[in-house]
């Protein structure tokens, strides 16, 4: 971009060259072959078609005759800035003065872009300027992962990736891994094939309460998928074999005090590896349930909030839609933040699942904690019911929406544990 | 099976509370079982300790019934006396209250539950062998839906020696959510139709309140607040089945579950007279003022009176004090005249709407 008189002189002198070059070449000669005199010619043409665009615009501005300038993201607002000064007929010197710094300074800053700056360089510049920025930030992300660009390593949350050790073959620091996150991050995904296949065979969907940092999911299923397939379970995953009797076996391990544990076994003899990662920054998650190309299934679990009841909800919670939706083919992986609302039919079908293999309807209906919400209460309930007392305490907690209820019963800082976290 | 004509108020013995049932009217006398809490010494927050020792607090316990309810008979809870505490000559309170009323011929019935202490037992079973009146078990709803509850209520009444045609259940529901109703009359009936004690106890009767820890909320003036455990009983009442063993009712009277433990010093309550109506009670309340809060009285009886929900001054001795008040021919009183004035109206009016129920 020309910035100031001289450059635009510059410019046009250049033009002048690269157009009497290209007139040269016109001339037939037998030196080269005519294919790459053509090839130069063109070459050349783009050049000047280049430079002479860089004219009119700098012209352009310069006559006033741009009052609207756009940018795509706030890496533009340095050229913005430039642009700005010379719509306003203003010069680097002009400028300085304005703002009380020599001219140098500003043309270093529009040399190397305003990078350093500080905000308040910048907005002093752009209060200068009489700019009006009024620049859309729009949150990018769709519930259904449909945006995620592989390319667009940028996006990922490469700092907390490093931390956790996800680059696996790499020694570098995390500044060297910086540099190289544009083969590392890609590398990343693709070894756990999660994402990139094609949109119809994965089809996904997210379940939140605002804008879902897509970059951030696929990663952490990326992780869960390398954890899942290092170690996959002997069975084959069969849908039809989560009967109600399986169900209750398995809520049945929530009387356990290990049951959290237990339940990585019990959910292997069924073909499900049961994955516990921590959600990412940006996502709010506490579990997914996840087909695997290897006819197993994964489901993984954050421990965001470490109560058992939680676990248990979250964990039937994605069982519901490994029996309802993965393997119906709807879906091959849904990503849930339980405390979102259940938006659709597929994560209400989900909760009443998780809620009536807990918890039957007709059970709590005389549940004597709905009314009396005590400790004693809670107790008296989960021995006629047969779960562990913390789910009937998140079940009241959760009916009543009051989250100070019985926080001693629901099993705080009892799951992570168990996990060795 | 009939509805029970009789009542039980729970009480905490305060002043206001025995110089309600001392005005009440013989027949409603008749029909009225209290259920007192004895209550430990109050505290001094400047001295930071007991006002009195525990024998000074109980030693007027048995003058006080024997003043106020004689001859009646009445069921006597120490759950807000600390499990520790005995008295100087080493008895347990329970026991003393008991020797002392033994002495006076006053019919009390002790009350224990399930999860009292030895010690506790230890002395309802010497108050059982020396008066014989049996006991009353006093449970909450997820006690009593305990799978195992039979089993500790047999336990129970072998340790302290009473049989299970006298013992007196008192279900005590407490202050509970009272919506959704249906669910919650569902579950009390399961409780009541599981048989065992509740179909040989000698009495069954289910307790509850809705009165609020704090009429904060409420607004100047006059506004109403649903008896929501009165309507819950009669509901249940017609839930049951015609065969089924019917419970009496019971309420804490026109007091909350919980009752103010802070310093009073520092405890300021707007004047304020309550009054039990049907399936409500009216609350007129005054702003409180910094001096002379008594004057708002006669207002707040007049704004009761004018309501159309006045049952007359005829009808109880507190609505003949708040008709009184209004006319200037009554004082205008300090809080404890206006607790007697509210318990002895809520008991006689709840008599007559039992009496109204049963058909009696």
């Amino acid at each position: 971009m020309i910035t100031n008189e001289k450059q635009y002189k510059s410019t046009k002198a250049s033009i002048e060259k690269l157009t009497a070059a290209f007139t040269t070449l016109a001339t037939p000669t037998d030196d080269l072959p005519k294919v790459l005199v053509n090839a130069q010619r063109s070459a050349l043409r783009s050049q000047i078609d280049e430079l002479e665009e860089e004219i009119r615009f700098y012209e352009n501005l310069r006559a006033g005759r741009i009052s609207e300038l756009s940018a795509e993201s706030l890496h533009d607002l340095p050229d913005i800035l430039i642009q700005a000064r010379i719509a306003r007929g203003m010069s680097q010197k002009d400028l300085g003065d304005f703002l009380g710094v020599a001219e140098q300074q500003i043309q270093r800053y529009e040399a190397d872009r305003y990078r350093a700056a500080s905000l308040d360089r910048l907005t002093e510049v752009a209060d200068a300027l009489n700019v009006r920025i009024a620049e859309r930030a729009h949150l990018i992300g769709s519930p259904k992962l449909d945006n995620v660009d592989p390319s667009a390593w940028q996006a990922f949350p490469l700092a907390e990736m490093y931390k956790r050790g996800w680059f696996e073959d790499f020694a570098g620091s995390l500044s060297q891994a910086r540099k190289a996150a544009s083969d590392l991050i890609p590398a990343f995904l693709q070894g756990a094939h999660s994402q990139f296949v094609p949109t119809a065979l994965h089809r996904k969907s997210v379940r939140s309460s605002g804008h879902v940092h897509e970059a951030a999911i696929a990663a952490w299923e990326a992780r869960v998928r390398t954890l899942a397939d290092r170690n996959p379970p002997e069975r084959k995953f069969d849908r039809d074999c989560l009967t109600d009797d399986w169900v209750r076996g398995l809520v049945t391990l929530s009387l356990d005090e290990k049951g959290p544990r237990i339940a990585v076994d019990y959910l292997r003899d069924a073909g499900i590896s049961l994955v516990i990662e921590r959600h990412l920054p940006g996502t709010l998650l506490d579990g997914a349930a996840l087909a695997s190309s290897n006819h197993h299934a994964i489901v993984a679990m954050t421990l965001r909030h470490d109560r058992l009841d939680n676990f248990w909800f979250t964990l039937l919670h994605e069982i519901g839609h490994l029996k309802l939706h993965i393997q119906s083919g709807e879906y091959t992986a849904i990503f849930d933040d339980n405390d979102s609302p259940a938006a659709d039919k597929v994560e209400q079908d989900a909760d009443y699942f998780a809620q009536e293999a807990l918890l039957p309807e007709a059970c709590w209906s005389l549940a004597v904690s709905r009314f009396t919400r005590n400790e004693k209460a809670v107790l008296t309930d989960a021995k006629r019911f047969g779960v562990a007392p913390a789910i009937i305490a998140g079940r009241v907690r959760r009916d009543a929406n009051d989250y100070t209820l019985l926080r001693t019963m629901v099993g705080s800082g009892e799951v992570r544990r168990q996990f060795g976290l | 099976m009939a509805i029970p004509n009789y009542y039980v108020p729970l009480l905490r013995w305060r002043a206001g509370e025995y110089r309600a049932i001392k005005r009440l009217s013989d027949p409603c006398r008749q029909r009225t079982v209290p259920l007192i809490e004895v209550l430990p010494p109050d505290y001094d927050f400047a001295l930071r300790q007991p006002k009195k020792h525990i024998d000074e607090q109980l030693k007027p316990f048995g003058k006080q019934i024997e003043d106020h309810w004689p001859s009646r008979p009445a069921l006597v809870d120490a759950v807000q006396i600390d499990a520790p505490t005995r008295m100087s000559d080493g008895r347990h309170p329970l026991t003393f209250i008991f020797d002392d009323a033994r002495a006076r011929e006053l019919a009390l019935v002790p009350v224990t539950a399930l999860d009292r202490d030895t010690a506790y037992q230890h002395s309802v079973a010497g108050i059982v062998a020396a008066d014989g009146r049996g006991i009353g078990l006093r449970c909450g709803l997820e006690e009593a839906l305990d799978p195992d509850f039979e089993m500790h209520v047999s336990a129970l009444t072998a340790h302290v020696g009473c049989p299970a045609d006298a013992v007196d259940i008192l279900l005590d529901l407490g202050s509970p959510q009272f919506d959704p109703q249906n669910p919650l009359i569902a579950i009390v009936a399961s409780a009541l139709a599981s048989g065992g004690i509740f179909l040989s106890a000698r009495s069954v009767t289910i307790l509850a309140t809705s009165f609020p820890d704090s009429l904060t909320s409420l607004q100047f003036g006059l506004d109403v607040l649903p008896r929501r455990e009165w309507l819950l009983y009669k509901a249940l009442m017609a839930a049951l089945p015609a065969v089924a063993r019917r419970p009496g009712f019971g309420d804490y009277a026109v007091a909350a579950v919980e009752f103010p433990k802070g310093d009073m010093r520092f405890m300021r309550g707007s004047p304020n007279v309550r009054y039990a109506i049907d399936d409500a009670w009216l609350i007129a309340k005054a702003k409180r003022q910094k001096s002379n809060n008594n004057h708002a009285y006669p207002g707040l009886c007049g704004a009761i009176i004018a309501s159309g929900r006045f049952a007359g001054a005829a009808f109880s001795e507190g609505s003949r004090y708040i008709d009184g008040c209004c006319l200037g021919t009554e004082k205008m009183g300090n809080p404890t005249t206006w607790k007697w004035v509210a318990t002895n109206h809520h008991i006689t009016k709840v008599v007559a709407d039992l009496a109204t129920l049963s058909g009696t």
